[in-house]
């Protein structure tokens, strides 16, 4: 999107899939929504890795990965293929936040936390789409935001206004 | 529309007599009021309250004494009307027991304490939340306790604790309610070349606590039959700054003006970040929640609200 609200981390999100050994073969299937999904599908390993490197192309610039390697875990039973088109990653993330700004402009509050999310992958209007159920609330409590709780709520105008 | 069965919680808060929350963020309304007009009187009845603030304990008094004397204030004592004899406060105790009825209504929700067959005892230590406050847990009576005293002890020109004879005339005290804030606080401002003191409490919100997208009143009262929140009211001295309503706005004694938008409406433009967080995008492409973001594009208006909506009278009067 280029209205601000969403940004892309092609360059991670590459970068990822190259630590993995998986940068050609995604490159090679990015063109081809089908055969990307076929393989998404079928291959438990490829499909952990792109949902790894989907999460981590985003989330290091957010926090500091705080086990390495193991700072972003899937947990195998419960992702797999998920009705007649698509397939799905539980996942989690460690990590420390020390980066001001990037998180909606808050300074950074060293604390360490976890993110939990699951990544959909379907095609959707013959694209290649990615449904992201994260946990933000827990990830908002856990950097210690608050909810304002005082809904505005709408009330009649005067008739000059 | 909507409407509230019999026994629900929402019934019984319209039914109360105390307020419960009002359509602006910062407020003064008739409670406070009243516990300004309680609270500015002659040196010596402002020495005997700050006594009897003095002398409560609070949750630390000891088992089986009562710890809250200076907000029960009954019987009252020293002279001095009780906080909750006011006319005001009698008009609205609709269960006629001479603002008992309100006063415990407060002390329930504010401080969490409750009223047992064996007397008031301080809140449960394991409850989550402490009275009606959502998401906060903490010594409300405790922080408003200390806030008064040391309020009274500015305004007689007293040290913390100090006997001796302080200001020969007291200062005045004006109070203010800030909501919402993470936890609650109390901020106390003395200010000697006005002879001032303000105390405001700034507090988390509470059960039933929504405002009002706009601080313009189209409304006779602040109550209407199809919601169940206060709504911005026309009640005596509302007045928009520029119009016709009244005049004179320069030299009213007292006002609480907020300047803000004329309305504000939310952001429908981008779902992803607002309010569908999980909705489809390109791998690699990211953005973090903002929840709701409010847009003020209508004009700028100055807006001073009646006392029943959480302002205050140009007279300050009540009842």
């Amino acid at each position: 999107m280029s209205d601000g609200s969403h940004e892309t981390f092609r360059e991670t999100f590459l970068d990822e899939l190259r630590a993995r050994d998986q940068e050609d073969l995604y490159l090679r299937l990015e063109g081809s929504p089908g055969d990307l999904l076929d393989l998404v599908t079928s291959d438990d390993g490829f499909r952990e890795d792109l949902s790894r490197a989907d999460a981590l192309s985003f989330l290091k610039t957010l926090f500091e990965p705080q086990r390495g390697e193991e700072s972003w875990q899937a947990t195998a039973e419960r992702s797999g293929r998920l009705g007649e088109a698509a397939a799905g990653t539980e996942w989690s993330f460690e990590g420390l936040h020390v980066h001001d700004d990037v998180f909606n402009g808050i300074r950074a509050t060293g604390r360490p936390v976890v993110v939990r999310g699951f990544t959909i992958m379907s095609l959707e209007e013959e694209r290649f789409k990615v449904r992201r159920y994260v946990d933000w609330a827990g990830l908002y409590g856990q950097l210690g935001l608050t909810v304002n709780w005082r809904v505005p709520l709408e009330n009649p105008l005067p008739p000059e206004w | 529309m909507v409407s509230f069965a019999p026994g629900t919680w929402a019934a019984r808060e319209r039914q109360t007599v105390m307020p419960i929350g009002m359509p602006y963020h910062l407020e003064k309304g008739p409670t406070l009021r009243i516990l300004e007009l309680h609270l500015n009187r002659s040196r010596d009845e402002m020495r005997h309250i700050l006594g009897r603030l003095r002398a409560s304990q609070g949750a630390s008094a000891a088992a089986g004494t009562v710890g809250i004397d200076w907000l029960l204030d009954d019987p009252a004592t020293g002279g001095v009307p009780s906080w909750w004899s006011h006319p005001a406060i009698q008009a609205r105790d609709t269960a006629g027991t001479g603002g008992r009825a309100i006063r415990d209504q407060l002390i329930e929700k504010w401080f969490g304490w409750s009223n047992t067959t064996t007397g008031w005892k301080p809140p449960d230590p394991g409850a989550l939340t402490t009275g009606y406050w959502i998401a906060y847990r903490g010594d409300v009576e405790g922080i408003v306790r200390r806030a008064l005293t040391w309020t009274l002890e500015l305004a007689l020109g007293l040290e913390p604790g100090d006997e001796g004879q302080g200001h020969p005339d007291p200062w005045t005290i004006e109070l203010f309610w800030k909501c919402p804030s993470p936890w609650f606080e109390a901020w106390v401002v003395p200010r000697p070349s006005q002879r001032l003191v303000t105390l405001t409490l700034v507090t988390p919100s509470h059960r039933g606590s929504n405002v009002s997208e706009t601080p313009l009143a189209a409304s006779e009262t602040t109550t209407l039959a199809a919601v169940s929140h206060p709504v911005p009211s026309t009640q005596r001295d509302y007045a928009v700054l520029g119009t016709a309503n009244p005049p004179g706005a320069a030299k009213r004694r007292r006002a609480m003006w907020v300047v803000t938008h004329s309305n504000h409406v939310a952001d429908t433009a981008h779902p992803p970040i607002t309010t569908n967080t999980v909705e489809s995008a390109d791998l690699a492409e990211w953005g973090i929640p903002q929840l709701r973001i409010y847009v003020g594009s209508s004009p700028v208006v100055v807006v001073s609200p009646s006392m029943e909506a959480g302002g205050v009278r140009e007279d300050g009067t009540v009842s």
